[in-house]
């Protein structure tokens, strides 16, 4: 979306209603243009995750993969994320899409840890016990009884971790670190804050709160969706 | 916690903090010395903590060994890294601490003489930190205060205060209220509702039940601080480990940032592992 320029930090008007940003663009129109990236790393977060914590159900196939799967969920949980984020900047600055991914991968382990044990408890019931018996094997049990019953479970936590994929992407935006190609919100904040007196100006101001409302709002969503997804998750049980 | 599989992911950390220095860059210490960036005697003391006329695995020795003798040196301060970074990492933790310890003893509070205020708190447990440092920023840059100017003076560390405050009583007032909608199914809370004991002796015990989790919750929620204190640091200009490891890397300090980096995310790795092993022991959540 090309945006249209003129004088930087212009106080909003009907024309500019969030005023100019310290570059003279149009500072709603930099703002939009910038939301898709923002909605991109949330989204590539939250489809890696499901598909992560899927699979990470699905190594309960043999006794091999989930012993594997215990190990490397051992091994990364707890991992950091934005100072390996920020020291990675060193050598390459991140896209959205990047942070999307890597979140979607590191912040999922601690779900996919709960969501293991559960995925166990539901193979140790007696109607998984039952399908056993007649003859069933683990990949028919984990396809119609395991997976059926995380579903919510699964959508909630990817949900979460595209909060923290926006919440990411923004505060790596914000601190400047973001590829120059492709940028999300958070850059509008960094924008502001090296620019002497953009902050002490209304445009500014209000920039700098929008910005930050909406990264908040994005994170909000698990929470808003939550006593949505809760009957959802009761209803395979 | 599982040692083994600690052991390993302190030693990706190091390997990664490492390699993204010697390989990522490709030879920046001859670089900048070319440059005059750096002075003889820098370049030989990075050369030398990198191991870089050596192979890879000799290196990562090195840079090991260094590490328990002060750290790389940094090009900008023209000391060894851990010199100056461990004032930093101690007061952000301090900091990152005392807001831990006081969300906690004000959600235990709040729990005990007014349950339904946790709903209120919990309700902000989505927004994220910087929002709270965002709004620093304006009065930093409009009211003076805490003053716009990169320090660990004490209004700083009071803004930081409150931000972790903020955020951390937040996500634990929402577990609280998980916990107590958990705990409230069990037949230990029957039995005192039973014996007619009062509405605030059963909260007690309920606490003393919930106390393991919230501990396991609250470590989780330092580590996690202690991470986006890169951020917050910055946002706030307080002069924390945080704040030294983003300006280290957008100077391209080497030494500076892998220590940084090290410094951070082992010890938020750790915490998380206790945190983990502590949640791992209690029954009744599992």
């Amino acid at each position: 979306m090309a945006c249209v320029t003129t004088e930087p930090l212009l106080p909003p008007s009907p024309r500019f209603p969030l005023g100019t940003d310290p570059l003279g663009r149009d500072a709603l129109c930099a703002f939009l243009s910038s939301l898709p990236n923002t909605l991109l790393a949330q989204a590539t977060a939250i489809s890696v995750s499901a598909t992560f914590l899927v699979v990470v159900v699905l190594s309960l196939i043999s006794e091999r993969s989930e012993k594997l799967a215990d190990f490397v969920l051992e091994l990364l949980n707890g991992f950091p994320r934005l100072p390996l984020f920020v020291f990675l900047s060193l050598i390459t600055s991140l896209t959205p899409f990047q942070v999307g991914l890597l979140i979607g991968l590191l912040a999922s382990v601690r779900y996919a840890m709960g969501l293991m044990e559960r995925a166990k408890e539901i193979v140790r019931e007696e109607f998984s016990l039952a399908s056993f018996a007649s003859g069933a094997d683990r990949l028919w049990v984990l396809r119609r009884h395991v997976l059926p019953h995380l579903w919510g479970l699964i959508v909630r936590s990817s949900l979460i971790v595209g909060a923290v994929a926006v919440q990411a992407e923004v505060g790596l935006g914000t601190l400047g670190l973001e590829s120059p190609s492709s940028q999300g919100i958070g850059q509008l904040i960094y924008l502001l804050l090296t620019t002497p007196g953009a902050l002490q100006t209304l445009a500014g101001l209000l920039q700098a709160l929008t910005v930050s409302i909406a990264a908040a709002s994005l994170s909000a969503l698990p929470f808003a969706l939550r006593s949505s997804l809760k009957p959802l998750r009761s209803k395979g049980r | 916690m599982k040692p083994l599989a600690a052991f390993f992911s302190i030693m990706i950390i190091l390997a990664l903090s490492y390699s993204i220095a010697r390989y990522g860059l490709g030879n920046p210490f001859g670089g900048l010395g070319s440059n005059g960036f750096l002075t003889e005697e820098q370049v030989k003391a990075l050369e030398e903590a990198y191991g870089l006329k050596g192979d890879a695995l000799t290196g990562f020795l090195n840079f090991l060994k260094s590490l328990f003798e002060g750290g790389p040196v940094s090009s900008i301060y023209s000391k060894a890294s851990e010199e100056v970074l461990v004032k930093p990492f101690l007061l952000t933790l301090a900091v990152i601490s005392l807001a831990s310890l006081s969300s906690f003893l004000l959600v235990s509070a709040s729990f005990l003489l007014r349950p339904e205020s946790l709903k209120l708190i919990g309700a902000f447990a989505f927004v994220p930190e910087y929002l709270y440092a965002v709004l620093f920023l304006i009065t930093a840059w409009n009211f003076g205060w805490p003053r716009p100017v990169a320090s660990a003076s004490l209004d700083k560390a009071l803004a930081y205060f409150v931000i972790e405050l903020l955020a951390i009583s937040s996500r634990l007032a929402h577990l609280m209220e998980e916990l107590n909608a958990e705990l409230e199914k069990r037949d230990f809370v029957e039995f005192w509702k039973a014996v007619g004991a009062s509405e605030i002796s059963i909260r007690k015990v309920k606490l003393s039940v919930a106390l393991k989790a919230m501990l396991a919750f609250a470590l989780t929620l330092v580590a996690e601080a202690l991470e986006r204190s890169v951020i917050i640091e910055y946002l706030i200009d307080f002069a924390g480990i945080g704040y030294f490891l983003f300006t280290s890397v957008v100077e391209v300090d080497v030494g500076l940032a892998s220590t940084g980096f090290v410094m951070i995310a082992v010890p938020s790795y750790l915490l998380v592992k206790v945190a983990s092993s502590i949640r791992g022991e209690i029954e009744w959540l599992a």
